[in-house]
């Protein structure tokens, strides 16, 4: 009689341990980079992008899944269910998302809720936590077992990027155009700029601290402006400044107006009376403050004032030229970063 | 009788400075792999000098950094520590039987370690206010103002406050933690920054970036993965 309970005691954890594996859900693409609103915007899951991996057991038999989507708000207790489908009976196999849509696993029933697809339509991305389940069935309809995997979702990926100015680059005081990709169910957009006199070590924290030259101006639903100087009320910028610049696009929702940043733009004021502080010899001085005083050289500084203006190009680390741009782009890392800057020293 | 204890005291003699000059110098515990910029090294009884790519270091032997140097060691078990900028850090090697003890003391400063998985072997590293036990593991570990600063990327790390309170935690990964001279360890989730200077802080290969004028070049040093 022992005997006999232990063995359906065992043939039980068997079936519940069988049962537990035969669903398994990967999600293959690191969150918060997918943007999960895509996939819950695709219809019949084309042009979704490849989100989940679902591994499912016993293969090679005849079966069918049952799949639903559910969305929680950030501080809500329940979820709600955003997409619900059923694919048609296929021979079982491990598949990732993107095959509901490209292969013989095909959708037979699908709804969603059209309420929160619009929401999330029009504020870009929805923030929360979401839920996946998988159902597997055989194709006599009985349940051969389910995963579920959930992911918090709080920080939407930045959909706004300004197009100008251009990170680093100099512009006349007075014509200094700004320009930014549309946000769609963005109603306005607002400008924040703040003037510095030396690349700060964070531009975060030098617009949110530092007096700002234009004070986030609403500038309605234009996704460009001709020149950032008219939008100056105070402490305005001067000749050879580092201004810092971000556009905030201003979403409403249905509960709630969702705020979308912009990166931060670090760009500077030319100075026509200082011809030999050429934009980049000036981001290089600017660097060296990030140097330890063993390792700043009065020769270095002396040769960017003398010889900043006479750059005749630029090469990477096997000596192969890089343009302006790359070459930028790099001091831009390092300005971001400045820890990883090592030395600065020249070479006759 | 007078005869046999002058001999005596010959044979002593001879055998004290014998065995002073026959005597192995202790094994290398970790070998210097790389260094950026200024840094110099202390073997156990000497005096300070630049130190150099290919220097084993032996028990009690010292390195230091200056601002915007490092140093990268590796060790007989594959080890590696980098020791960031302004640090100063002393490797000792005990051996008692198989177990084998590594400390790496950290005077000042911070280091990254990735520490292989130790078979019957010991590996700590410590400042004045904390000692943590590694087991296979790779954190951060900085020293500064009398406050040890350890952020742990992989692995479990067990740490022992040295003063005051004496608190012990067993820090998981992507912890940190903060002890400070009261002997209290403060745990939580890293923060994002606390993972930016992680991730820095593993950076060791030097690229540079070249401005050419008619009169020289201009060169940028910058450190990657």
């Amino acid at each position: 009689m022992k005997n006999r309970m232990i063995i359906i005691v065992f043939s039980l954890l068997l079936s519940f341990s069988a049962f537990s594996q035969a669903v398994q859900i990967q999600i293959v693409n690191p969150l918060p980079t997918v943007d999960l609103t895509q996939f819950i915007n695709a219809k019949d899951l084309c042009g979704a992008p490849e989100v989940f991996l679902v591994r499912l057991n016993p293969k090679g038999i005849q079966g069918y899944i049952k799949a639903k989507f559910e969305w929680k708000d950030i501080g809500k207790n329940n979820y709600s269910e955003v997409y619900r489908m059923q694919t048609n009976p296929f021979t079982i196999r491990d598949f990732y998302s993107t095959d509901l849509c490209n292969s013989e696993i095909t959708v037979f029933d699908e709804t969603s809720n059209n309420d929160l697809l619009q929401d999330a339509l029009a504020k870009g991305v929805t923030v929360g936590s979401y839920r996946i389940t998988v159902e597997l069935y055989d194709a006599n309809g009985n349940f051969l077992g389910a995963a579920t995997e959930n992911r918090e979702f709080t920080n939407p990926t930045a959909t706004l990027a300004m197009i100008q100015p251009v990170q680093l680059m100099s512009y006349p005081e007075n014509a200094v155009p700004a320009s930014w990709n549309p946000v769609i169910g963005a109603t306005s957009y607002r400008i924040k700029a703040v003037r510095v006199t030396s690349i700060p070590a964070s531009l975060e924290a030098a617009l949110e601290n530092g007096i700002p030259c234009i004070e986030n101006v609403d500038v309605g639903s234009v996704t460009q402006v001709n020149n950032l100087a008219s939008l100056q009320s105070q402490n305005p910028w001067r000749p050879g400044d580092f201004v810092v610049v971000r556009v905030t696009a201003v979403v409403p929702g249905a509960q709630s107006v969702q705020e979308l940043n912009s990166n931060i733009i670090l760009f500077q004021i030319a100075n026509p009376d200082a011809p030999q502080s050429s934009v980049v010899a000036q981001l290089i001085t600017s660097l060296m403050s990030f140097l330890p005083p063993n390792l700043v050289s009065p020769e270095v500084q002396q040769f960017l004032v003398q010889y900043g203006s006479s750059i005749t190009g630029y090469q990477g680390d096997a000596g192969q030229s890089i343009n302006v741009n790359e070459f930028l782009n790099i001091l831009n890392m390092i300005i971001a970063n400045p820890d990883i800057l090592s030395n600065i020293y020249i070479q006759q | 009788m007078k005869k046999y204890f002058v001999n005596f005291c010959i044979l002593s003699f001879a055998v004290f400075f014998l065995s002073g000059a026959t005597e192995m110098p202790p094994a290398p515990a970790a070998v210097v792999t790389k260094v950026v910029n200024s840094a110099q090294y202390k073997p156990a009884s000497g005096s300070w000098t630049t130190l150099k790519v290919g220097q084993a270091l032996s028990t009690n032997d010292m390195v230091k950094t200056s601002g915007k140097a490092l140093i990268v060691l590796k060790f007989t078990d594959n080890s590696v520590l980098k020791v960031r900028e302004n640090s100063q850090v002393t490797i000792s090697v005990t051996k008692n039987g198989k177990n084998v003890s590594k400390t790496v003391d950290i005077g000042k400063g911070t280091v990254n370690a990735s520490v292989t998985k130790q078979d019957q072997q010991d590996f700590k590293v410590k400042s004045p206010t904390l000692v943590a036990s590694v087991r296979g593991t790779e954190f951060l570990f900085g020293y500064d103002n009398d406050t040890t600063n350890v952020y742990l990327m992989e692995g479990k790390l067990f740490c022992e406050a040295q003063l005051g309170k004496k608190d012990t935690y067993e820090l998981q990964e992507g912890m940190g933690c903060t002890v400070t001279s009261d002997g209290t360890i403060q745990a939580g989730e890293m923060t994002e920054k606390q993972k930016q200077e992680y991730n820095n802080s593993t950076k060791t290969n030097v690229r540079k970036v070249i401005l050419k004028t008619p009169q020289g070049d201009l060169i940028i040093e910058y450190l990657t993965d």
